[in-house]
């Protein structure tokens, strides 16, 4: 080989890798630019209620109607946050106690059960959630407190809310408990405390760092909840006074006022979907702002996790002080909240099993005879268009992270804030995005095209995180050696460290599906509601389960139905999660910090 | 299995699993379709207009539930064949026009267990605007709908609410949730379409007007709005959608919508 030929050679690699580099850079800006477009969309479609309205009318105004025109989010801003307010307080709480008993008072046999518990109860859909609270919740306060109406208001929501935001409090504070330093503990032993004493005094404050970062994406989940809320907030004109006053909020709002497509209120809409964007952009930055709890040093101080030491663990004393009172309290808080998870299961397959028959299921569905069969296959096909599109994007995205880019460079955490912002959007926002943008803006109708790129928005974060996990896990000594061999940094991606990380992948790969099954706000917004014929095509209409409880449950005359897609979706979500442990199973030897709760 | 190749029967699945999807989309027997969208309250008897038709042809007719405003905005977007809706066209609302299709009563309902048999307009009215109870009777709270409803947008023109509804008055998304309300609270009122009344709540009489089918027909009986067919201006239907159309209009369908508890208008 001439001189002249091997540099040839050399140069062709290093235009190849140099190519796949810059591939790879625009697979993980893709997230910046997401996120961008959302909000300049939104901006965009919004200015003419901005400038129609003026900008301090539409925010502190409160009055809300077509009729004169006059629109004014104030009392949905107050109904918003009075809620999330007494969500958080309720659910947050509830979560703390939970996420302790589970770190320090779980006997170790029940602890990987408790784990899938809360593992679940993230899983069930929202839709769900608004059928139990519905037909259970709200006529048990009738019952209880006789109030003047249907149960509607406050109380009901903060329940269920707080209900739905509990384990993305409970996992994220676990995680920070298990990350506080073994000597924190012993150091409280060695001074005297009994171990209650020093759960309560020493560790849960050490970690709270992570507590005020969960609490904060839980605020995020609060915020932006809609299919729940919106079925039993009650959506009366005024502000949430009393327990049983039903009020509006920003995504209820949306949902109840879209169908009326004059252009004005529609961009009164779509301002109100903007303004609670920015409130989960502002919520973002402050989560940058919380500082990351202090590990120690990162080689000496042993993690409660690693020794699993729940043996050490010993009280060496009792009293009755404050904190055994707090230790009996997290024991009743675990209860309740397996309880609720295990009712609300209960109650669905109680209502819904029954109603299931294998003509229900699989049969032949026609305007007559409603089945499941086209529920199935559309969404199924949502479930194919979204991993085709998030799969190659989002890895593509990882393997920059972590492969290309330095550590800790600018890049890399800009992109991880734009990845973190577009996992805290709520999906009626992406709903409301996918219908200005795709539906109509590049004329798809509503179709399931449409919704699937919505959705493969949606689930993107899920599939960097997961996967730069579990790419970060593989050691770097793989790829030294892969060098050394002579290949080149593509080969060693795609033959050396992509192998390595397949079980992040395949987590991540659940997880979305999970996510896709239980999206219901952005699926209305962008797939419509059909639900009587199997969908031929990208381009037909058509529901998806959770859509389709949705459908049976408004139209009055099918909740028996409703319960028994519900149970349906019920099964998914039981099935899904095991298979995400025995993907864990499977590809055992290398953990993996379950992102889930963070991502959704 | 060695990894590459585990990698690469994954790849394979997905795109397989890809393939087929795209090759179902691609053939298949289309029939022809019919795509119809609005009101809920309308959507009921459409389903079952639907279910007859196509015994005897071959089209897939898809109906999208959702509101009368929806109906409507779709039409001028569209984004239909034609549109549902359960009340008059608005003047504002341009570039469609309305063919009736049927008229159908507002039921004032209660839940089963309340005592109360007659209510009158003012007391109905008053509870809706102000938030009066209605003395002598449980009724303490309302139940209304949104405000792209038709149901919402005849009821108030009906009984002259103008100026929104008090500010405790629930305002649900669909039919079916304000039935399952009213199942669940004995001190409410709410209301729907006759054609949705089910046994599993009460209709009350209105001014001593029984909501009955006769007390309908006969116009005795206040509350009753049209159920309006939105078409779009100059757009020329499909051959199957005007096949449908045609069909819905017929004496045939018109049958059904009586057997069904509205009042047929031809």
């Amino acid at each position: 080989m001439t001189r002249e030929q091997v540099k040839d050679k050399f140069r062709r690699a290093f235009a190849k890798e140099n190519i796949a580099r810059v591939i790879f850079l625009l697979l993980a800006v893709f997230s910046v630019l997401a996120v961008f477009t959302i909000v300049g969309y939104l901006l965009y479609a919004s200015i003419p209620a901005f400038g129609r309205i003026g900008f301090f009318r539409f925010i502190f105004g409160s009055e809300w109607s077509a009729k004169s025109e006059t629109f004014g989010i104030w009392r949905m801003i107050v109904g918003t946050f009075v809620l999330t307010v007494c969500a958080v307080l309720l659910g947050g709480t509830l979560a703390i106690f939970t996420a302790v008993w589970l770190v320090f008072y779980c006997p170790k046999k029940i602890k990987k059960i408790y784990t899938q518990i809360i593992n679940l109860l993230a899983g069930i859909p929202s839709i769900v959630y608004g059928l139990f609270g519905y037909k259970f919740l709200m006529p048990l306060l009738v019952d209880i407190f006789h109030p003047n109406n249907a149960g509607f208001g406050l109380l009901a929501c903060t329940l269920i809310l707080s209900i739905m935001i509990l384990p993305t409090i409970t996992s994220i504070t676990k995680n920070s408990l298990e990350a506080v330093p073994m000597q924190y503990y012993e150091g409280a032993l060695a001074l005297g405390c009994t171990k209650n004493q020093a759960v309560w005094k020493t560790l849960l404050p050490a970690a709270k760092g992570g507590i005020i970062s969960a609490v904060i994406l839980g605020i995020g989940r609060a915020i932006g909840e809609t299919m729940a809320v919106q079925m039993i907030v009650g959506n009366g004109s005024g502000y949430p006074l009393g327990a049983f006053s039903p009020f509006t909020t920003l995504t209820s709002n949306i949902v109840q006022n879209w169908g009326y497509a004059a252009p004005t209120e529609q961009a009164a809409l779509i301002a109100d979907g903007f303004v609670l964007l920015i409130f989960i952009l502002i919520l973002n930055l402050c989560l940058i702002a919380v500082k990351k709890p202090k590990s120690g040093n990162k080689f000496f101080s042993r993690r409660l996790r690693e020794g699993e030491k729940n043996d050490a663990l010993k009280s060496y004393r009792r009293t009755g002080s404050i904190q055994d009172f707090l230790w009996i309290v997290s024991w009743a808080v675990a209860l309740l909240v397996a309880f609720t998870l295990a009712f609300t299961v209960i109650f669905v397959f109680v209502k819904g099993l029954p109603n299931l028959s294998v003509d229900f299921l699989f049969g032949k569905s026609s305007n007559a005879h409603n089945t499941l069969a086209p529920a199935f296959v559309s969404t199924i096909m949502l479930i194919a268009l979204a991993l085709l599109i998030a799969l190659p994007l989002g890895i593509g995205a990882a393997i920059y992270l972590n492969e290309y880019a330095k550590n800790g460079s600018v890049t890399v955490k800009i992109i991880r804030l734009f990845v973190d912002t577009l996992a805290g959007i709520p999906s009626i926002v992406f709903g409301l995005f996918g219908m200005v943008f795709f539906v109509r803006g590049m004329n798809m109708g509503y179709s399931l095209a449409a919704g699937g790129i919505t959705l493969a928005l949606i689930i993107l974060p899920t599939v960097i995180r997961s996967t730069e996990q579990s790419l970060s896990e593989v050691p770097d000594s793989m790829r030294e050696a892969s060098y050394a061999l002579g290949a080149g940094k593509l080969r060693t991606i795609f033959v050396v460290v992509l192998p390595q990380a397949i079980a992040g992948i395949v987590t991540s790969i659940i997880l979305s599906v999970g996510r896709i099954v239980n999206e219901s706000a952005a699926l209305i917004f962008t797939v419509g509601s059909a639900s009587t014929f199997i969908p031929l095509g990208y381009g037909d209409s058509a529901a998806s389960l959770s859509v389709l409880v949705w459908k049976f449950m408004s139209n009055g005359l099918q909740v028996n139905e409703a319960y028994a897609t519900a149970a349906v979706l019920l099964i998914f979500v039981i099935v899904l999660n095991l298979l995400v442990s025995l993907a864990e199973y499977l590809f055992n030897g290398r953990r993996y910090e379950r992102k889930k709760n963070t991502a959704v | 299995m060695k990894r590459p190749v585990k990698i690469l029967t994954c790849v394979m699945c997905v795109a397989v699993f890809a393939a087929s999807m795209f090759a179902f989309a691609g053939c298949g027997n289309r029939g022809e379709a019919v795509i119809v969208s609005g009101s809920s309250s309308v959507t009921p008897i459409m389903e079952k207009l639907a279910a007859e038709y196509e015994k005897t042809h071959d089209v897939r007719i898809t109906i999208n539930m959702s509101s009368s405003g929806a109906g409507i905005s779709d039409t001028q977007n569209d984004l239909n064949d034609f549109g549902m809706s359960s009340r008059g066209l608005k003047d504002g609302e341009t570039g469609i026009s309305g063919a009736t299709l049927c008229m159908d009563g507002i039921a004032l309902i209660v839940n089963k267990d309340c005592s109360v048999a007659n209510v009158s307009k003012a007391d109905v009215k008053a509870l809706y605007e102000k938030g009066t109870a209605i003395a002598g009777t449980p009724i303490t709270a309302a139940i209304g709908r949104d405000a792209s409803s038709g149901t919402r947008t005849a009821f108030d023109e009906l009984l002259k609410i103008e100026n929104g509804y008090a500010a405790d008055v629930a305002a649900l998304a669909e039919t079916g949730n304000v039935i399952e309300a009213i199942k669940g609270s004995a001190n409410s009122l709410g209301y729907i379409s006759y054609g949705s009344l089910t046994s599993a709540v009460k209709a009350v009489s209105l001014d001593n007007v029984a909501c009955t089918y006769e007390n309908i027909i006969s116009g005795a009986y206040a509350l009753q709005r049209p159920f309006v067919i939105v078409l779009k201006d100059g757009k020329k239907l499909s051959a199957a959608a005007q096949g449908f159309y045609d069909y819905i209009m017929s004496e045939q369908a018109q049958a059904i919508i009586s057997a069904n508890g509205y009042i047929s208008v031809k």
